[in-house]
Parts: structure tokens; sequence; C-alpha cells
């Protein structure tokens, strides 16, 4: 349609003078938003309420859209590469508000499959296109400080839960007069969820369109001033060739870092899971009652958040002056560290409960906004969207196996909320050996073989496709494809 | 945050059309941008600390 035309990646070119700054605020409007994902529990007793199910069913809306969220960057990854940023940030905001339109359809008709269907399915497929969308173009903007460029974008995924959980439970006590935040006997009305699902979806949709109107792409050739591409590439460990998507599967480098993710994420979800309940039952006392309130448990929960959020953005730019492959020999292998001591010691001290789990989550953060730039210094930027979408799979995979090691564990102990600190030192200490296990993938990380090097003319893949379609230069796609 | 900046190694219609920017019009859409999408960030950012008081006893 002509007039779409304008999402066209040709449209999208920046001219001179144009500020890079611009793109960060474009992505984290795109991140903020599809960051509403991690504030799902804010409507989730009321919508077991109103469709008079179980937790687990509705947990099962989370489930899916998080699994969409990797399939979907996995499958589409290339094509959010060929189309440029523009129309994938549209295709997402479009997918993101009509899951959330969807899902308001289900609760107003009493249908939970259409919430599976509108914010699982839908909603999925907007959070897998909007995560990954930016990302690609950031690096090319950020040649010089990638690290920090997709940390800014990516803490914003962080930063959208800080967003939505406040905003949310105040828009359902608008919505439901009867329903009170600060008071859990109240749950708010399936009438107030559904408005709130409305509400989110033009929010949400307006706030995606600032990025699809501020994104660009810089020029071919255009470098930041100052910038000298051949020091950065003289690094061992920074690639001056690029890879193809297809290609970049079959090597151990992609596998390894898929390892490397999913150790990273599983760990961290490990605490994330049972945060609030795991900080009371570290400091039951022998009378059964916790030092620590359930208010401070919820306290706790919003702290781990903040660190979540900044972790990513500070420890992704650390990772611009020390390197990838160090910054995550630190996530990994400080991780250990402190996942023992809060273990093993964790229960001396409600401060150092807090500090080691904080700095963990930091982590955790830290390890999914460094990704991008450690696969740019692997792979190239020539389709390292479609490959950082491929390994999103680790996320989705961390996402099953995380809940089901911890919840395994302290499943056999009791119930948390009722334990004590020794019931969750087994359950902790596997998280120490799935961090060794990661420890060890990314030591033995290095440059990718010369074979899986796309030749020179290879290095865009939005103006290969544009050649392509114009039929003026045959459509290799590499030496090993 | 930096002004325009940036140099172009090849003709840019390579890559198709480059739109046009004047600085005086990207300053005030830098501010209006990242306005928009701090605001609401700090907003989830006081709220959230606003949370974390109890831990601290406060």
């Amino acid at each position: 349609m002509a007039v779409l035309a304008f999402l066209d990646r040709e449209h999208t070119v920046a001219g001179p003078g144009f500020s890079r700054w611009l793109i960060p605020p474009a992505a984290l409007a795109v991140h903020l938003c599809i960051g509403q994902a991690y504030a799902t529990s804010v409507y989730k007793t009321a919508l077991v309420a109103h469709f008079d199910t179980s937790l687990t069913a509705i947990g099962i809306i989370f489930s899916i859209a998080i699994v969409m969220l990797g399939v979907s960057a996995a499958i589409l990854g290339t094509w959010v590469d060929r189309v440029g940023p523009r129309k994938a940030m549209f295709a997402a905001a479009c997918f993101w508000a009509s899951g959330f339109l969807v899902g308001a359809l289900g609760i107003g008709t009493d249908q939970l499959w259409l919430v599976y269907l509108g914010y699982g399915v839908i909603g999925g497929i907007g959070l897998g296109i909007g995560y990954i969308s930016p990302v690609s173009t950031l690096i090319k903007w950020f040649p010089d400080r990638p690290g920090l460029a997709t940390g800014m974008a990516i803490m914003g995924f962080g930063g959208g839960a800080l967003i939505a959980s406040p905003l949310s439970s105040q828009l359902l006590a608008r919505y439901d007069s009867g329903f009170d935040p600060a008071d859990p006997t109240t749950v708010a009305s399936g009438d107030a969820v559904m408005k709130l699902f409305i509400t989110l979806a033009l929010v949400y949709f307006l706030v995606m369109m600032l990025g699809v109107f501020n994104v660009r792409v810089p020029a071919p050739g255009w470098m930041p001033p100052g910038f000298d591409p051949a020091k950065l590439t003289a690094k061992p460990m920074i690639t001056a060739a690029n890879v193809s998507a297809k290609n970049a599967v079959k090597t151990p480098q992609f596998w390894l870092l898929w390892t490397v993710l999913f150790c990273n994420v599983t760990a961290g979800i490990g605490i994330l899971e049972q945060a609030s309940p795991m900080i009371q039952d570290f400091f039951r006392n022998s009378d059964g009652v916790s030092a620590v309130a359930a208010a401070a448990g919820a306290g706790f929960v919003g702290l781990l958040s903040i660190f979540n959020m900044t972790g990513r953005f500070v420890w992704s730019s650390t990772s611009d002056v020390i390197g990838r492959k160090p910054m995550y020999m630190i996530y990994l292998g400080v991780g250990i560290v402190l996942y023992f001591l809060l273990a093993t010691f964790g229960n001396a001290a409600t401060a150092l409960f807090v500090l080691l789990a904080a700095v963990i989550i930091s982590f955790y953060g830290g390890g999914f906004a460094t990704v991008p730039a450690y696969l740019r210094d692997l792979f190239g930027t020539y389709q390292v969207g479609a490959i950082h979408g491929r390994l999103l799979t680790a996320w989705s995979a961390a996402g099953v196996a995380g809940p089901l090691i911890i919840n395994g564990f302290l499943d056999a102990q009791g119930k948390p909320g009722e334990l004590v600190a020794a019931d969750y030192r087994l359950a902790l200490y596997t998280m120490v050996a799935v961090l060794a296990v990661g420890f060890i993938a990314n030591l033995l990380i290095k440059p990718v073989s010369d074979r899986f090097h796309e030749s020179k003319d290879h290095t865009d893949a939005f103006l290969e496709a544009k050649a392509a379609e114009s039929g003026t230069v045959k459509t290799s796609s590499g030496r090993n494809s | 945050m930096a002004g325009p900046e940036g140099q172009q190694t090849e003709p840019s219609s390579h890559g198709g059309s480059p739109t046009h920017e004047t600085t005086g019009s990207q300053g005030s859409r830098l501010v209006v941008s990242w306005l928009i999408v701090g605001l609401p960030l700090a907003y989830g950012i006081y709220q959230t600390i606003s949370k974390t008081l109890p831990l601290f006893g406060g």
C-alpha cells in the first residue's frame, strides 16, 4: 500500500547531520512497552477470579507469550534484517496492541482461549519482533559503543515492567472502585482488566509509533567521527568479516553462546521465580515467624527489578571497555561465587542476602543486554538481528528450565513461604553448577572460522534483497551455505 | 548527548533516499523524544523505590 510506503527501509536512511542519539529513545519506546510482559502478576489474581480457574491456567498466558517471543524472533529475525527497523517496529506495535485487544475481547466474552490467542500468541509475536527490531540498527549507529547502545534499549525491557506494574494497579483501581491495590483482600473485576487491556493497547501503540517515526538507518559507509574500525577489529575477538544467520547456527560459537545465555538466564530465574518467599524463608525464626515481613518481601522484588534494569545498561556498557568474553567471565565466574555465598551464608544478615541477590540479578540483566554486542563481535553486522533472534530461543528454554529446577527442588522440601534457608541450598548449589557450565562454554568461545565468512560484497541484508528483487546481482548466500 | 554528527564514506543513495534533518528541529526532537521515554521510566523507578522502603525499615 502506498500509504505505508514510509515504512520501507529506503525511506528511513538518515540524511547528513542526523543525530544518532535519536535512535536510543526510538528503541526504548518499543522496549519500554513490550517490557509490560514482566508485569502480568498485577492482574493474575483478577483473571483467576474472573475465569474461575487456576493460577496455572492463567500463568499459561505468560508462558505462551515468552515461547512465542523466542519462536517469532528466531523465525522472523531474517525478515526484520531485510525490511529494516521501521517496518519491523510498526509490525511489533500492531501485534502487541492487537494482542491486548483480542485479550480484552476474551475477557469481555468469558473466553480464556481468546486471551491465550490474543496476549499469548499475537502479543508474543509482537514481543519477539519488537525485542530484536532495534538491535541491529543500534549496533550500526554505535559501532564504537555497541554494548552501551544495546544496553540502553534492552534496559527498556526491564524498565517496562517498572512502569506497567504501578500504572496497571492505578488504572485497575480507577476502573473498579471496589479494588484497592494496597489491600490484598480485594480483587479487581474482569471488566476492569478488560478496560485496562484496551487502555494499554492504545497507549502502547502510540508510544511505539514514536519509535516507528524516529528510527533511521545510517547511510552505507556512515561512521561516527573519530571512529577507526581498523582499531576495533585489530582486537582478536572482534571480527571484520560477516557471517549469515544460516551459517551462524552451524558454528560452535553460536551454540556455545546459546549455552552461556541459557545458563545465565536459568540461574537468574532461580532467584526471580521465588524472590519474595525466599527472603522470608531465609530469615525464618525457630518459632516459624519470618524476621522479614511480607511488605519487605515485595520491596525486595522491586529492588531486584531495579538492579535487573540497571545491570543491563551498566554491565553492557562496561563490556565495551573490557571486552565481551571477560564480561561474561565476570557474570558467570563471579556469579558462581556470589550464588555459593548466598546459599551458604545468605541467612547471616538481611543486608548480605539483599546485596548478593541484587548483584546476581544485575548480572542476569547484563547477560541479556551484552549478548547482541557479543554476536556482533563474533558474526559481524550483516544479519546480527536474525542471529540474535535465533539465540533468544535460549531465553525461552531457560524460561522453562529455570522454574522447573527451582520449583522441583523446593516442592520436595515443602511450600515456599513456609521453608527455612537450608531447604534452598540444594536448589541454589544446582544453579552454581549451571553457572559453571556456562562459564566453561564462554571460555571455549574462539573467533569464527574463515570458512563461515561471507564474501566482501555481502554486508547488508537489505541491499542484497533489493538487488535480488530487481535481478541486478546474483543472490549468493556465502561460501558455506 | 551529541548533536548532529558522523561522516559518510560513500554516497548515501546506495541505501535509498536519505531524509533531510535540520539541526534546530533535531534539538527539540531530541528533547521531546527523550522526555517521552524518560518521564515514564522515572515514574516507574520512583514507584518501585517507594515499594522497597519497607525492606530498609522505612
